[in-house]
């Protein structure tokens, strides 16, 4: 166990100083440090920083430069250095603010690597009275698709107007019992409960690899070291192939689809995992570090 | 007839390319698409003076009224986007919080509403269920939405005729 336990917040708020969200992020936090638990809390507000929507040029998942030069870096950098990951947000029409959305798109490649295998995670929402449900559940699946580990999500309502937040105290005093459990997990080292989403996420990003994987074999031939495509796999695809008339130019354009995540599951040896556990428990190959790739290739 | 597609594609892509064959496939109507990424669409600063104090005295002066008067005007609206992150992208988010005052005071009353969105994976019916849920929600009558599941361009031609009957019932 480490000294200073690090948290970082992502806050999706167009305010800093007025937002209700940051006030029950900071409540909380303030609750977890009176259980013992030494920590460092740093609040990144995104309405602060310059963060512009995606482009969708695809530039990232080939390997070249990201196009888009502001805060995100640094950004970047917070979160790959930090213990514990916060995500909050308030409710506007229903879901997570605008900012908060050009945020997630911006990391569009982050969503099929588990950059941040293994860290402890929370959401945390306020509405004025409804729409918390929608919106917890989309921070969970996003803090599932990053390879975190959450303890749940936090929300509140009666958060109305920037500044005035009436349920405030009510809230800290429900969720006391909540940073009880967190603080007392990550002092005794433990890991939260496994959720079901993180089994369904997992499903779908190892089959989305293989599918690449085995139509980047069929073009390129099998690589050494790496898993054979299941013959199955290629016999459907093959089908699938010759029902839609797809060229050989589309197959090597296809093949070439998602080069940068292709890379971090071969060199990482995941292809062959059959389930979370089986690849948290790989270890990280010598030549192979997280931050620069995280870093460099945008 | 008048219809308006909203795009809140960041580039000409996909999206746009289903809206494009749509509009060739029923000459007779009145059809325009706009582009979000090419108007000046700030982001909402989350001031509530749009519900508080009413929607003109919202602080950033750009292209909403336009975008309001076009929509009263039209017959139908079509909100159409990709799938970035198993939700609808970011110009369409702020599109929704930006009018968050229809979420209060809703006025489409007679208009119809479709949702389309485009994509290759996982997400794209959370993102139709918000999107028919904001439409709902703003006053329109939603009829049922269009999800395509397509990489390129020449696909998106193939999926819209194969679409054509449930598009021309939707119409």
């Amino acid at each position: 166990m480490k000294s200073t336990f690090k948290i970082v917040t992502i806050l999706g708020s167009p305010h800093d100083g007025k937002s209700n969200t940051k006030a029950l992020v900071e409540d909380f936090v303030e609750d977890m440090k009176n259980e013992g638990l030494e920590l460092e809390h740093e609040v990144i507000a995104l309405g602060r920083k310059k963060v512009e929507p995606c482009k969708g040029c695809w530039n990232c998942t080939y390997k070249r430069p990201c196009p888009i030069k502001d805060d995100l870096g640094e950004i970047k950098l917070k979160m790959i250095d930090c213990d514990m990951l916060i995500l909050a947000s308030p409710v506007y029409t229903n879901q997570i603010t605008a900012q908060m959305k050009a945020f997630f798109d911006r990391l569009f490649t982050w969503c099929h690597i588990y950059p941040l295998l293994g860290k402890y995670s929370l959401s945390v929402v306020t509405t004025g009275n409804d729409g918390h449900k929608e919106t917890a559940s989309f921070l969970e699946k996003m803090l599932a698709t990053y390879g975190t580990f959450s303890f749940g999500s936090i929300t509140s309502i009666g958060a109305f107007t920037p500044g005035f937040f009436p349920w405030r105290e009510h809230s800290r005093f429900k969720n006391k019992k909540m940073a009880k459990k967190v603080a007392s997990t990550i002092l005794n080292g433990k890991m939260p409960a496994r959720r079901r989403i993180q089994k369904k996420i997992f499903r779908t990003m190892k089959l989305k690899m293989t599918g690449i994987h085995t139509v980047n074999c069929l073009q390129y031939g099998n690589l050494e070291g790496q898993p054979k495509p299941n013959p199955v796999r290629v016999k459907l695809m093959n089908k699938f192939f010759k029902k839609l008339n797809i060229t050989n130019e589309q197959l090597n354009k296809w093949a070439g689809f998602l080069a940068f995540e292709l890379a971090w599951w071969r060199d990482r040896n995941w292809l062959d995992s059959k389930s979370l556990k089986q690849l948290m428990d790989k270890p990280i190959p010598e030549n192979f570090n997280v931050s620069s790739r995280l870093l460099n290739h945008n | 007839m008048k219809i308006i597609a909203i795009c809140g594609s960041p580039r000409k892509g996909n999206t746009y390319s289903v809206l494009d064959n749509i509009k060739k496939n029923f000459p007779d109507i009145d059809f325009k698409i706009l582009m979000l990424k090419d108007l000046n669409f700030e982001m909402c600063k989350g001031c509530y003076s749009c519900v508080m104090r009413g929607e003109e005295k919202c602080p950033l002066k750009d292209d909403r009224d336009m975008l309001v008067k076009k929509m009263t005007e039209a017959d139908g609206v079509i909100f159409s986007s990709p799938v970035h992150s198993h939700m609808v992208s970011a110009f369409m988010k702020n599109f929704f919080d930006r009018f968050g005052y229809l979420a209060h005071r809703p006025q489409f009353f007679d208009k119809y509403s479709m949702s389309l969105t485009t994509g290759s994976g996982y997400g794209a019916e959370f993102a139709l269920q918000y999107m028919d849920k904001m439409a709902k929600v703003f006053g329109f009558e939603v009829v049922p939405s269009l999800n395509l599941n397509i990489r390129s361009g020449k696909q998106s031609e193939q999926a819209v005729q194969k679409n054509k009957e449930k598009t021309i019932a939707t119409f």
